[in-house]
C-alpha cells in the first residue's frame, strides 16, 4: 500500500470506539471506580511504555515474544506494556514501600500485546483491575474475588460465574510423583496446553503408577462447591496438595462470610498458567462468551524480583470482552444522549446566548450552543427538541 | 443459560466415523446422515445443534465458543495452537506426520547432511519446530495441497506432510525419511463451555469415553 492509501486506515488489532461505545466503556468505568473506591482502593496511573527489563519480569520466552519492543536514542530497549501488574509491581517496590501496608491500588488502563490478533485478544486492550499488595492471608485473596463479583454484577452482567482454584494442587501432585525435573517440566506444559489426552499419555510413558494417575485426571476434572474441597482433603496427604485444598478451603470459608458463593464455583483443575500465580488463582466466565472475562490470583513471587519481598494478590477484568458479553446477553445499549438545547445565535447576540446556555447547563442539560449561519439553519430546525434562537 | 449444544463436526473423511460416534453416543444425526447441502442442523429433541465446516476451521469454531464442542485431527491441533481442551483421544481419523523426500535423491544423499533444507508442506509451524529441534536450517515454503509435486518439480527438497497408507508417496516414488508424530482424531471443548455447561457436557463425554474405550466408533 502506498503512504496516501495508508492515510484513513488503522493498523490490524487495534480500533477506534465510536460515541455510543465510547460512553458504555466510560459508564461501567466509572461504576467500577465507584466501586474500588468505596473498597479503600487507590488509582495509579503508570507510564504507557517502560524499560524492557522492568516490563519483562516474571514472563516467559512465548510471552516475551508477545512484547512490542523498540529502542531509545541512548540504545535502551523499551516495551509498551502488556498489563498493569508488573508496572504496579515496580511502582510499589520503588516508590510506596514506606507506605502503609496492605496497599490497595486499582486501575483502569490499556494494555499491548504483538501477537495476532485472536479470540478476545486484540493488539491494544483495556482494563480494569486491582492489586492488594502486603496481605497473605485468606481473607486477602476472598477480598479481591469478592471486588470481582461485585464489578461483574454492577456491570448488569446476569449469567456469569466465577471459577476459583489454586495452583498447588496438581503442582503438588506432580511433584510427588517423583520424577526427574524435565519430565515435570513436560506434565506441567501439558497442564497449561489443557491437553488432557497428551497428558495421560506422558502419564503413561513416564511409567506413573495407576493410582496416582487415575487421581490426576480426575482431580483436573473435578468441580463443584464446598462439598469437592472436603472429599479431596480427606484423600489428601500432610503435603503441598493437602496445604493447597486446605487454603482454597479457607478462602472459600471467607467468600461464604462475603455471602457470595453463589456465584462462585471451586475447579481444582486448571485455570490460569502454572508459572506465575502461587497460590488461589480464579477466572470470571460469561455464558455467552468463549473466553474469560476477568482473571487474576496470588503471585507471591512477584514483587521480590523487584527487590521487595512481599505477598500479592489481584486481578484484571477485560473491558472489551465485558462489552462483548454484555451485548451478547442482549442487555440494552444505552443511546448517546440527544442535546436538551440548541441555541443558535447573532454574533452581536453571543453575550446573552452564552448567558442562558450557562443557566441551564448549570441545571445539567446538554447545551449546544451554534452560530446561526443561513445555509445550516433550516437543517437544525428541522430536528426535534427545543430550540433557542438569539 | 445457553439453550443448545453446540458439536462441530469435520467434512470430509472424518465426517461419517465422527457421525457414526454420536450416534452410537445416544445423538439423533439421522438429519446428517441424509443426503443434504445444508452446514447446520438443530435437534430440538436433545437441545443440540452441529455445525459442519472444514477440519481446519474447527479449532476457530470452538476457541471463541461458536462451537462447545469439537471433533478434529490432532495434526490440525498442532498447526493451530488454539487455547482449547483437549479431552479425548478418539482413535479414528489415523494418520501420521511424516518427511519425504524423492526416492532417487534419498539414494545419493542423506537429508541429515543437507546445510539448509527446503521444504514444502500446507503444517509450516510442525515442519518449523520439527527442523529447529534437529538443529536444521530451512526455508519452508507454504502450499495448499498436492505438496508432493513440489520436490517432483524442484520447487523443495523435501517435504513435511501427513500420510496415512503411504500411498499417495509410493505413486509419487517419494520416500519417507523422517517420522515426526501420529495424528487421530482428538475431542476438543471450549474453555469456558467446558466449566459453564459442564453439566451438559459432561455425560456426552463420559459416554463418548466408554465407547472408544470398547473398540471405537469405527467398529459400526
Amino acid at each position: 500500500m502506498t503512504r496516501d492509501q495508508l492515510r484513513l486506515k488503522i493498523p490490524a488489532g487495534v480500533r477506534d470506539l465510536l460515541p455510543g461505545e465510547a460512553l458504555r466503556k466510560r459508564s461501567l468505568e466509572n461504576d467500577f471506580e465507584k466501586i474500588f473506591r468505596v473498597w479503600g482502593y487507590q488509582e495509579v496511573i503508570t507510564p504507557t511504555f517502560e524499560y524492557y527489563d522492568v516490563l519483562s519480569v516474571g514472563r516467559g520466552a512465548e510471552e516475551d515474544a508477545q512484547l512490542y519492543k523498540f529502542i531509545d536514542r541512548q540504545g535502551q530497549i523499551l516495551t509498551l506494556r502488556p498489563d498493569m501488574t508488573t508496572p504496579i509491581a515496580r511502582l510499589i517496590s520503588s516508590r510506596m514501600r514506606d507506605d502503609r501496608f496492605p496497599c490497595r491500588i486499582f486501575y483502569m488502563a490499556n494494555g499491548f500485546s504483538c501477537e495476532d490478533p485472536q479470540a478476545g485478544r486484540q493488539r491494544e486492550f483495556y482494563q480494569s483491575g486491582i492489586e492488594l499488595v502486603g496481605d497473605g492471608s485468606p481473607f486477602a485473596d476472598a477480598e479481591v474475588i469478592a471486588v470481582a463479583v461485585e464489578i461483574l454484577k454492577t456491570s448488569g452482567l446476569r449469567n456469569f460465574k466465577v471459577s476459583i482454584g489454586h495452583v498447588d494442587i496438581l503442582y503438588g501432585m506432580i511433584e510427588k510423583m517423583g520424577l526427574p525435573e524435565a519430565q515435570k517440566g513436560r506434565i506441567k506444559a501439558e497442564v497449561s496446553n489443557k491437553n488432557y489426552v497428551g497428558l495421560q499419555e506422558l502419564l503413561d510413558e513416564f511409567n506413573v503408577p495407576v493410582e496416582g494417575k487415575e487421581k490426576f485426571m480426575q482431580v483436573i476434572t473435578t468441580r463443584g462447591d464446598r462439598g469437592i474441597i472436603e472429599e479431596a482433603l480427606r484423600l489428601a496427604g500432610n503435603d503441598k496438595t493437602g496445604a493447597a485444598l486446605k487454603a482454597l478451603s479457607d478462602v472459600y470459608d471467607a467468600l461464604e462470610a462475603y455471602g457470595i458463593t453463589a456465584n462462585v464455583e471451586i475447579d481444582l483443575g486448571v485455570l490460569r498458567g502454572l508459572d506465575y500465580y502461587t497460590g488461589v488463582v480464579f477466572e470470571g466466565y460469561s455464558a455467552y462468551l468463549g473466553f474469560p472475562i476477568l482473571g487474576g490470583g496470588r503471585y507471591d513471587n512477584l514483587m521480590e524480583q523487584f527487590g521487595f519481598k512481599c505477598p500479592a494478590t489481584g486481578f484484571a477484568l477485560g473491558m472489551e470482552r465485558l462489552l462483548l458479553s454484555l451485548e451478547k446477553e442482549g442487555g440494552e445499549i444505552g443511546a448517546v444522549p440527544e442535546p436538551d438545547y440548541l441555541i443558535l445565535y447573532e454574533p452581536s447576540k453571543a453575550a446573552q446566548a452564552f448567558k442562558k446556555a450557562r443557566e441551564l447547563r448549570d441545571k445539567g442539560k446538554i447545551v449546544i450552543t451554534q452560530l446561526s449561519r443561513e445555509d445550516r439553519d433550516t437543517e437544525i430546525l428541522g430536528r426535534a427538541g427545543n430550540i433557542v434562537i438569539f | 443459560m445457553k439453550d443448545y449444544l453446540v458439536m462441530a463436526v469435520p467434512k470430509g473423511t472424518l465426517y461419517k466415523p465422527t457421525i457414526s460416534l454420536l450416534k452410537q453416543a445416544g445423538l439423533n444425526c439421522a438429519e446428517m446422515e441424509s443426503d443434504t447441502r445444508k452446514l447446520f442442523f438443530t435437534d430440538n429433541r436433545q437441545n443440540v445443534r452441529y455445525i459442519v465446516c472444514r477440519p481446519t476451521d474447527i479449532p476457530t469454531f470452538v476457541e471463541y465458543g461458536a462451537a462447545d464442542l469439537g471433533f478434529v485431527g490432532k495434526d490440525t491441533i498442532v498447526e493451530q495452537k488454539k487455547d482449547i481442551f483437549e479431552l479425548l483421544d478418539l482413535k479414528y481419523g489415523f494418520c501420521r506426520f511424516v518427511v519425504a523426500m524423492p526416492e532417487s535423491k534419498a539414494r545419493e544423499t542423506d537429508w541429515e547432511q543437507l546445510n539448509h533444507v527446503r521444504v514444502a508442506t500446507k503444517f509450516p509451524r510442525v515442519a518449523e519446530e520439527f527442523f529447529l529441534s534437529r538443529g536444521k536450517q530451512m526455508e519452508i515454503i507454504k502450499l495448499h495441497g498436492n505438496i508432493e509435486l513440489a520436490p517432483l518439480v524442484g520447487l523443495s527438497d523435501l517435504i513435511v506432510d501427513i500420510v496415512s497408507t503411504g500411498r499417495t508417496l509410493r505413486e509419487n516414488r517419494l520416500i519417507e525419511v523422517a517420522r515426526i508424530f501420529n495424528s487421530t482424531t482428538r475431542l476438543i471443548a471450549n474453555r469456558v463451555s467446558h466449566r459453564m455447561l459442564s453439566e451438559r457436557i459432561n455425560p456426552v463425554i463420559k459416554k463418548i469415553k466408554e465407547i472408544v474405550e470398547n473398540g471405537g466408533a469405527e467398529n459400526d
